[in-house]
């Protein structure tokens, strides 16, 4: 399967921040989740699909072109849109509708006119007057409209209120079941990557984490809690990222092979009371809390 | 890309006028326009024969009569606010029909191509006209003198005066006016429209020619040509706010019909405020003008405005009750009074020229030239432009 | 770099532009109009209306570059723009188009109509080079702005650099009507043109050509657009 989005050993640095080796693959038809907090990478890593950035070295690739050098090609087919974007402040939606539909001859009017209603948007009011949520709705209507191969999203749903983010939500699923089109968004909300998902990318200050399925991340991390451990510092077990101790009781969390680590601490002696799979959200924040590569 | 799309991002139609407004033709505005034309035409034939402009006018014959003074300028006050009053209409109807982008094309189109493709022309033809006549004439004209005295000594000769619009001077106008109607489209005008909609037909007919006072205070009088290359502010203060009138009486207020019962007092009172203001003019205009007295000069402006307004109105009153109708006849002279208009004065000075030296009386001579030019501009019409690309120009493809 | 400009988008992206600045266009030519009209009144109407011009001229110069290149960057409509398929190069060139068609037309306008009316009225004809050299350096004070205004990053740099162009402009008269070259001839029947005051435009040309050069240059170059 070709790949719709290639970094390979991508680096950038500025001041304060260093984008280090980043190397990724989105297959096409899939759906990547890119998770980070503030300040990790995630929207110089779309920027720099967007031909926008140059990288420092490494080479990045979207739809089979180069960039930045084929940027023009890539952005004719990538559907982009991210927080920091605006509209024309004194133009209606309307106009901005016309505006990119002159640009995208693969724009669907009758879907653009199933968005406005889906979003709740006027096509004649100015966008001065939008709200947060009305304008990272409008926003998704005109990428999303034009029926692009790729759709990169930075933050789409921070910020917005539960029913804004229900109906953006809903839609990019909806999207998403088309098996051609490829979509890489981030989020810090680790919520909504899991509802959408096919693959999950961890950033952490410039850092790429780990890249897999959601599937693998979810089978491999247990949480286990267990007493009659006596020197739980000195313990080497394979996959172990954190231990905690609260009086006899301690946690472990481990992120590979769990059957494994739970018959290794049963040898062990260790009384076993709770192992338990663990939400997306507590592997990011136990992933970086440890540093750890996942 | 997609240019369908393109082009219908930046047009915009406006919805309020119904579909039946915009097809109906104003046949009295087209029949009143061509006749202000055709009136502008013998305006210029009878300056030849005016006493008061007979040291300015290069036509000017040996014969002269002040009737052709007190008949030509009373029209001369409301000839051109009536064509630019209906221009006003006409313009708000193509911006209706049309869109603003729509408008400012098709008006390139009719007002601005003609006058960069004429203006030279008629230029040239004047100018050619002029040097033949200066060697040719006997009974020259003061300025006709003048000329022929710079040609034979061109080293004490004056500097020549700088190239005019001429009698195109309306078309350099109406391209501003045009602009300025893109221009002020951007304004929002409701409030401004609910305020003049309350305003009763006589405080109109008594308020409006106020208006037209810091304008006209800016010239002397009569009211000169604004045919210098400098955009003329009084122009706009004067000819502008007809134009203005004109684009409002289009956006639905029924002017005329709401005046249409005092078109006699109107009539009575522009004829009592002209002979006043005949009395008061110079009976021979030098230049530079003399200086007047302001309280003069009030009430010189005060006749204009006012005689300018109420004859506006009443050739409007009467064009619709008596020139509503579409003939062929009239038709024919709306369509060809545009193409009579632009050539007539190179042509009526060069039948003109050829007239002074003879010894008829001036309204014989001002008969046959009139004829004869409207005789060519008819038959150069009807052979030249009206099937033509210069047709087309000027009056649209007809189909 | 992709230098292959993507010309249909240029197009659709000055259009775009002069869509955007209609409103502005509006205001300067009625501004602009008013005040040549009233140049005609003569006197003192005169030099108000020349003076009027020049600051609707001034005016609609910065207006121009504060609305369509600062508040791009400052109103996050940038974004927008790029993720349309343009290069930073094509970006530019829409801009350098779209900018100068609305700067450059009522600039030539103005500085045609000033030398009308130097040749109609009997203002000697030897003022022709000195105002020449003016309204020239009213266009390099724009293109000057235009490039610190697309290259620099900063509003109040562009602002500052518009200030102080403009603020040159009493120096600069000041400065070349000291030139004898080009003082001993302004009253003159006919306009000299000597090697002062010809090197004058000629050295104004080549700033004018250079600040647009650097602007593409250093767009070229850039590494990080956003």
């Amino acid at each position: 399967m070709q790949n719709a989005i290639e970094f390979h050993q991508v680096c950038k640095r500025y001041p304060d921040f260093y984008l280090e080796n980043l190397s990724m693959q989105l297959p096409e038809g899939q759906v990547m989740g890119l998770v980070g907090v503030n300040g990790a990478g995630k929207s110089t890593t779309m920027r720099l699909l967007m031909g926008l950035i140059q990288p420092d070295s490494g080479s990045v690739t979207a739809l089979g072109y180069e960039l930045p050098h084929q940027q023009v090609r890539v952005k004719e087919q990538i559907g982009y849109a991210s927080e920091d974007m605006r509209m024309y402040k004194n133009e209606t939606l309307g106009w901005h509708m016309r505006f990119i539909q002159s640009i995208y001859p693969g724009w669907d009017p009758l879907y653009a006119d199933h968005l406005l209603k889906v979003f709740d948007l006027k096509a004649d009011q100015k966008t001065k007057g939008f709200s947060h949520g009305q304008r990272v709705k409008a926003g998704l209507l005109l990428v999303l409209a034009r029926r692009p191969k790729l759709v990169v999203l930075d933050e789409p749903t921070t910020g917005l209120d539960p029913v804004a983010r229900e109906e953006v939500l809903s839609e990019l699923a909806e999207i998403l079941r088309n098996e051609e089109r490829s979509v890489l968004f981030s989020s810090h909300n680790t919520q909504d990557v899991e509802q959408l998902s096919d693959t999950i990318s961890f950033l952490h200050k410039g850092k790429l984490l780990d890249s897999q399925d959601k599937e693998i991340y979810l089978d491999r991390w247990r949480r286990v809690l267990c007493t009659g451990i006596s020197d739980a510092s000195n313990l080497s077990l394979p996959g172990l990222v954190r231990i905690k101790r609260n009086g006899s009781l301690h946690e472990l969390i481990f992120n590979q092979n769990p059957d494994a680590a739970v018959a290794r601490l049963n040898e062990l002696g260790a009384e076993i009371s709770v192992v338990e799979p663990m939400s997306l959200e507590k592997i990011f924040v136990a992933a970086v809390k440890a540093g750890v590569h996942i | 890309m997609n240019s369908t799309v393109e082009s219908r991002l930046y047009k915009s139609v406006d919805g309020n006028v119904s579909e039946q407004e915009l097809q109906q033709r104003y046949h009295y505005l087209d029949n009143l326009r061509a006749l202000a034309m055709i009136a502008g035409v013998l305006f210029h034939a009878s300056l030849a024969y005016s006493s008061m402009l007979h040291g300015l006018w290069i036509s000017a014959d040996s014969q002269q009569s002040s009737a052709v003074d007190v008949v030509g300028f009373f029209t001369h006050l409301f000839r051109m606010p009536l064509f630019f009053l209906i221009a006003g209409f006409f313009a708000a109807y193509l911006v209706a029909k049309r869109g603003m982008g729509g408008f400012i094309a098709n008006r390139a189109k009719r007002v601005l191509l003609p006058l960069i493709v004429f203006l030279p022309l008629c230029l040239w033809a004047v100018v050619a006209a002029m040097l033949s006549a200066a060697n040719t004439v006997e009974n020259k004209s003061p300025v006709l003198a003048m000329v022929a005295k710079a040609l034979a000594n061109p080293a004490d000769a004056p500097p020549p005066p700088p190239p005019t619009t001429m009698h195109l001077w309306f078309l350099y106008v109406l391209v501003f006016l045009y602009l300025l109607t893109w221009a002020f489209g951007y304004l929002n005008w409701s409030s401004v429209r609910e305020k003049v909609i309350q305003i009763k037909p006589l405080a109109f007919l008594l308020g409006f020619p106020l208006l037209l006072m810091p304008g006209l205070l800016l010239v002397g009088s009569p009211l000169p040509a604004p045919d210098s290359f400098l955009p003329q502010l009084w122009a706009f203060g004067f000819f502008g706010l007809f134009f203005a009138v004109g684009y409002w009486m289009f956006k639905g207020d029924n002017l005329v019909e709401k005046i249409s019962s005092y078109w006699w007092l109107m009539l009575i009172g522009s004829v009592f405020l002209y002979v006043l203001y005949y009395q008061l003019i110079p009976k021979r205009i030098v230049l530079p003008a003399p200086p007047i007295e302001t309280h003069l000069k009030i009430v010189l402006k005060l006749c204009e405005a006012y005689i300018a307004v109420w004859m506006t109105l009443v050739c409007l009153v009467l064009g619709k009750r008596y020139l509503n109708g579409a003939n062929r006849n009239m038709r024919f002279m709306a369509d060809s009074s545009y193409w009579i208009y632009i050539i007539h004065v190179p042509l009526l000075f060069a039948i003109q020229y050829q007239l002074m030296d003879l010894s008829w009386g001036w309204l014989t001579k001002f008969a046959v030239s009139v004829i004869a030019t409207l005789t060519i501009g008819v038959l150069s019409y009807t052979l030249l432009v009206r099937w033509t690309p210069i047709g087309w120009m000027l009056n649209g493809r007809r189909k | 770099m992709n230098y292959a400009l993507n010309i249909p988008l240029i197009k659709i992206l000055i259009t775009k532009d002069w869509h955007l600045q209609r409103k502005t266009i509006a205001m300067y030519l009625v501004g602009g109009l008013f005040s040549l009209s009233f140049i005609s009144g003569g006197e003192w109407q005169f030099f108000m209306g020349t003076t009027l011009l020049i600051s609707a001229l001034i005016g609609l110069g910065n207006h121009q570059i504060t609305s369509s290149i600062i508040n791009e960057r400052k109103e996050y409509t940038l974004p927008f723009i790029m993720s349309l398929p343009v290069t930073p190069i094509d970006y530019l060139v829409a801009k350098l188009i779209a900018s100068m068609s609305l700067f450059v037309l009522p600039w030539f306008v103005v500085c045609a109509a000033t030398l009308v009316v130097f040749w109609i009225t009997p203002i000697p004809d030897g003022f022709i080079p000195i105002t020449v050299i003016i309204g020239i350096y009213l266009f390099l004070c724009y293109a000057v702005s235009w490039t610190v205004g697309m290259i620099s990053e900063s509003e109040a740099v562009s602002i500052f650099t518009m200030v102080f162009m403009n603020c040159l402009i009493g120096p600069v008269i000041f400065t070349f009507t000291r030139f004898s070259g080009i003082s001993s001839h302004v009253s003159a029947a006919s306009p000299v043109w000597n090697s002062e005051s010809v090197g004058v435009v000629v050295g104004q040309l080549v700033v004018i050509l250079l600040a647009l050069a650097t602007a593409f240059y250093w767009q070229a170059r850039k590494k990080t657009f956003l």
